[in-house]
């Protein structure tokens, strides 16, 4: 299985996986509650682009004001976890990090829904301008603060130590889960409802706001994290190695930490928590490509996005009218790929090397 | 002054050394593992630091480096102080190969040693970087393995690809710094003697080259200066006849010991066996 595609450029594969991005994209666009067919789609985009009104109203709201800001959030979304998935992996060293894992989603989720709750409690302050802002810098608070107790408590002896890193991980995520519950319990009702469904992930409060923001981090964070593509392999070897490769390892891992949680805490203000998104998707591409860190940023945020895009568009059809959780499809799909993994890695090793190195 | 009991003493001139530590010490907690440590060592020669296990070699190799962060004392290489040098600067002209490697994730052999080439490019690889790692797989016989993944590898094999990334990393460049961490631990003979012949082309060339060994008949085969080390001190330091004695054997290894030197060798060999 190992190097799949062993021979094939860099390249190709993002040719692919854009066309495949496109094409899903597409598809998503067109199902739903209400179907549009592709000559509407084609005539909605026609008709923005010349700016001559359009006969058919109802449907072009659904795709203007719905479906395609939906689209475009999953998407970047689905990015944003998959590339920062790549990111902690390198900071931890470790295949198996993953946002939820380490408290990054957790936190962000908890320092959203103390603004969801308290923020208008917060007083004159508080505005709605505020407030737009308020929310994914809280997230945004939250992920960091978890994440960095995390990597102190699973790096205190210099060395990042699996077990450690895990157990602190359980901590870390049960307080700040009982944080979100606590702040659950407290709200009122149409409040404490949003929190819950939004623990395991939505997509429903899709706007253009939303996708924007998403959209513009995304890019932002992964062009940066794409510069630091050279650094993230050398630390792959350790860190007195990539420090005698001429690697800032300390200023390295700051950067690695900030991108991580400004794009855990963006997506998850806007969308809740998602989980093994970041796990899955980069270890498929080890598997089928290569570890250079250069192809893995790419290819994670081009598949990620494919991924939450299918995703979303199972949690729209399979229960229509009604929608699931998205959290629900990835964690589904995502733990039982993980426990796989964990299972093969065991039978290739022998136990030693791989996760547990 | 360092205590010096076991053999003549013989410090080079610090001020002929491109690479000196002065008064160097580092400890964890209350256990001193450097003790004020000062030694120089020259371009041109090979030397090796010996000792029993504990004795600080490693940790002297780690301050030379500059991965320890609280070490009190100076390393200057060549004129400039380490703490002053940056990283990226360092790494054009020095590599080293620590006693492991903590890779977790599935890099094929040329992806490892094509890191490398990292400080010497920007983004992508160049032809003359493709060519040092080919050139270099070849040399180590590690051409059939480019494409394996490094996880799947032996000990030795592993050893052999991280020695093969430092050589590429100073490739091409005459005046450089090699610091091996006991580079012969896993090889089998003839991999122990092909590292040790490069470790000595590169020092003809003009590198300073230093590495940890525990193999004694090796250190004075392949080594010009030998700096032994005991309980984080250097109890003894010179050109290998000197120090290497049935004393050091004694008081610092703990063994009884014999050299055999045979004529039609140029250097000892040492048969050891425990103090009864």
């Amino acid at each position: 299985m190992m190097y799949l595609l062993r021979r094939v450029r860099f390249g190709s594969i993002y040719a692919v996986f854009g066309v495949l991005l496109a094409a899903v994209g597409l598809l998503s666009i067109r199902t739903g509650a209400i179907n549009l067919s592709y000559a509407q789609i084609w005539e909605f985009t026609l008709a923005a682009l010349t700016g001559s009104p359009s006969p058919d109203s109802l449907h072009q709201a659904v795709f203007f004001q719905i479906r395609l800001p939906r689209v475009i959030l999953s998407a970047s979304v689905g990015a944003a976890l998959s590339v920062s998935g790549v990111l902690m992996q390198a900071l931890f060293r470790n295949p198996i990090v993953e946002p939820g894992l380490v408290g990054t989603s957790a936190g962000a989720a908890f320092g959203a829904a103390l603004v969801f709750v308290l923020g208008k409690s917060i007083g004159a302050a508080y505005s709605d301008v505020l407030g737009a802002f308020a929310l994914p810098v809280a997230a945004f608070a939250g992920a960091l603060a978890a994440t960095l107790a995390v990597y102190r408590f699973s790096a205190l002896s210099g060395k990042v130590n699996v077990a450690t890193m895990i157990l602190a991980g359980v901590a870390v995520n049960a307080i700040a889960n009982a944080g979100t519950g606590f702040m659950a319990y407290i709200a009122r009702d149409p409040q404490a409802r949003s929190i819950t469904f939004w623990t395991l992930g939505t997509f429903t409060g899709a706007d253009w706001k939303s996708a924007t923001l998403v959209t513009t981090t995304m890019l932002l964070c992964t062009a940066l994290a794409l510069r630091h593509a050279k650094a993230l392999n050398a630390l792959l070897l350790g860190e007195s190695d990539a420090m005698s490769l001429g690697v800032d390892v300390r200023r390295l891992n700051i950067t690695l930490l900030v991108l991580n949680t400004v794009l855990v805490g963006t997506a998850t203000a806007m969308v809740g928590v998602i989980s093994f998104m970041g796990l899955v998707v980069p270890h498929l591409l080890r598997l089928i490509r290569s570890a250079d860190n250069r192809f893995l940023i790419v290819a994670s945020a081009l598949l990620g996005a494919i991924l939450m895009v299918i995703a979303d568009m199972i949690t729209r059809t399979l229960i229509a009218p009604a929608e699931l959780p998205i959290g629900v499809i990835t964690a589904f799909v995502g733990a039982p790929v993980f426990l796989w993994l964990l299972f093969r890695q065991h039978r290739d090793n022998e136990g030693k090397g791989g996760f547990y190195a | 002054m360092r205590e010096n009991h076991l053999s003549p003493f013989t410090p080079q001139n610090p001020h002929q050394s491109e690479l000196t530590a002065t008064n160097v010490s580092y400890s964890v907690g209350e256990k001193q593992i450097l003790d004020d440590v000062s030694v120089g060592f020259r371009a041109g020669q090979v030397a090796m630091i010996i000792g029993p296990n504990g004795s600080g070699k490693t940790t002297l190799l780690k301050a030379l480096t500059g991965e320890l962060a609280k070490t009190t004392g100076e390393v200057h290489y060549g004129s400039e102080r380490l703490t002053r040098a940056t990283a990226k600067n360092l790494a054009r002209v020095r590599a080293v190969v620590s006693q492991q490697s903590e890779i977790a994730f599935p890099l094929t052999v040329e992806e490892v040693v094509m890191m490398g080439r990292y400080p010497h490019f920007a983004t992508t690889p160049t032809a003359k970087d493709k060519r040092i790692c080919t050139d270099i797989l070849e040399r180590m016989d590690l051409s059939a393995f480019a494409n394996r993944n490094y996880l799947t590898l032996s000990g030795g094999e592993r050893q052999r690809v991280q020695f093969s990334r430092a050589l590429a990393q100073i490739s091409g460049i005459e005046k450089t710094y090699l610091l091996l961490d006991e580079p012969t631990s896993y090889l089998d003979l003839k991999y122990q003697h092909e590292f040790l012949s490069i470790a000595r082309e590169r020092a003809n060339a003009g590198s300073v080259v230093i590495a940890v060994m525990h193999d004694l008949t090796l250190a004075a085969q392949y080594g010009d200066y030998c700096v032994a080390m005991n309980g984080g001190k250097i109890v003894a330091e010179g050109v290998p006849s000197f120090v290497l004695t049935s004393t050091l054997l004694r008081e610092v290894y703990e063994v009884q010991g014999v050299m055999l030197n045979q004529t039609e060798l140029k250097y000892p060999i040492f048969v050891t066996s425990p103090i009864r």
